[in-house]
């Protein structure tokens, strides 16, 4: 990574977020003619969470289950927490330390 | 109007938030071996959490800029109805404008949007401040943090997993559209099978798809 590279992945970062966030402001009446979109924005989110889970546990490089069995285990601990406690930081400092004790075999894990 | 200081309390809970989730960033940045002073850069000048957390990831494995501009926009697609609520909180000003509307985080979000809790737009606008010092705070920390850690220690990039399993599980609850739960499973299966060097963007371009060609179960008709 050069320091053009680095400005360059900064930029389309910041340009895409930005765009995504001053959208509804400039397009207000656009949104609001839109059912599909309205739909789109409802129901997208849900999907794409779902998906970017899978994709952070690297489901797409799995050959077999046992693969991800340390993931697996993580993420429903996550889940779990989540469900019952709804506190994010409890959620995933947890999580993380499930998941590096299986990594790292500590505690026997 | 609130003071600078009525500001903090109103913050306290992001705050408690942010600055740890910051530094799970710095620690990240700096664990992938990425140059240091562009984790505050990034802080500062993208600031969108889960994004972050991502393009260490895609960063550090030399992804292309097509890939990365694409996981911008499906991370934070869900920003893009965000504004629609806080229209009322927009600043007047040439810098406070820009300024408000680049700082509209989920947590911003969720602050500004709850009835009753920020009234004014300058308040709001020193609400998106605060918050976004916290995150940059957040992010320098970790990278002190990051020093000190042992050698070898493996797991640590498990905190993105969490965090899209927590965004993922508040989706669920606040919809409860299990149709989309499906669906996201089905494409990620899809695309694992099939097209697994490009999974994101496959699965992804089918999330869209199929959703904007999902028959409307209301009358009303559709206006494309």
């Amino acid at each position: 990574m050069t320091e053009l590279d680095y400005l360059l992945a900064a930029l389309i970062m910041a340009a895409v977020t930005f765009g995504l966030r001053a959208f509804p402001f400039v397009a207000r009446g656009f949104i609001a003619h839109h059912r599909r979109i309205q739909i789109l924005g409802r129901r997208l989110p849900v999907a794409m969470m779902v998906l970017l889970t899978l994709y952070a546990m690297g489901v797409h490089n799995w050959t077999t289950p046992a693969d991800g069995q340390a993931q697996i285990v993580a993420v429903m601990v996550v889940a779990v927490l989540q469900l019952w406690r709804r506190q994010a930081l409890l959620s995933i400092l947890s999580g993380t330390l499930v998941y590096m004790a299986q990594m790292n075999g500590w505690f026997g894990l | 109007m609130t003071s600078w200081r009525g500001v903090l309390p109103l913050t306290l809970p992001v705050m408690m938030g942010y600055l740890p989730l910051g530094a799970v960033f710095g620690v990240l940045w700096i664990d992938a071996g990425l140059s240091w002073y562009w984790a505050p850069l990034m802080s500062i000048v993208v600031y969108a959490g889960a994004l972050q957390y991502l393009a260490v990831g895609m960063l550090s494995a030399g992804i292309g800029w097509l890939d990365l501009a694409v996981a911008s926009l499906l991370v934070n697609f869900r920003h893009l109805f965000y504004g629609l609520s806080l229209y009322h909180l927009l600043p007047k000003g040439v810098l406070g404008r820009p300024y408000f509307i680049f700082g509209i985080t989920d947590e911003t979000y969720s602050l500004l949007s709850a009835p009753g809790q920020v009234n004014d737009s300058k308040t709001a606008l020193q609400v998106v401040l605060f918050n976004q010092a916290y995150w940059v705070l957040g992010t320098l920390a970790g990278m002190v943090l990051a020093r000190g850690l042992p050698p070898g220690l493996q797991g640590l990039d498990f905190a993105l997993t969490a965090l899209f399993t927590v965004l993922a599980v508040e989706q669920i609850r606040a919809r409860r559209d299990w149709g989309a739960v499906l669906l996201g499973l089905v494409a990620a299966a899809v695309a694992g099978i099939w097209v697994s060097d490009y999974f994101l963007l496959a699965a992804s371009m089918m999330l869209v798809l199929v959703l904007l060609a999902w028959p409307q179960s209301q009358a009303e008709p559709a206006h494309d």
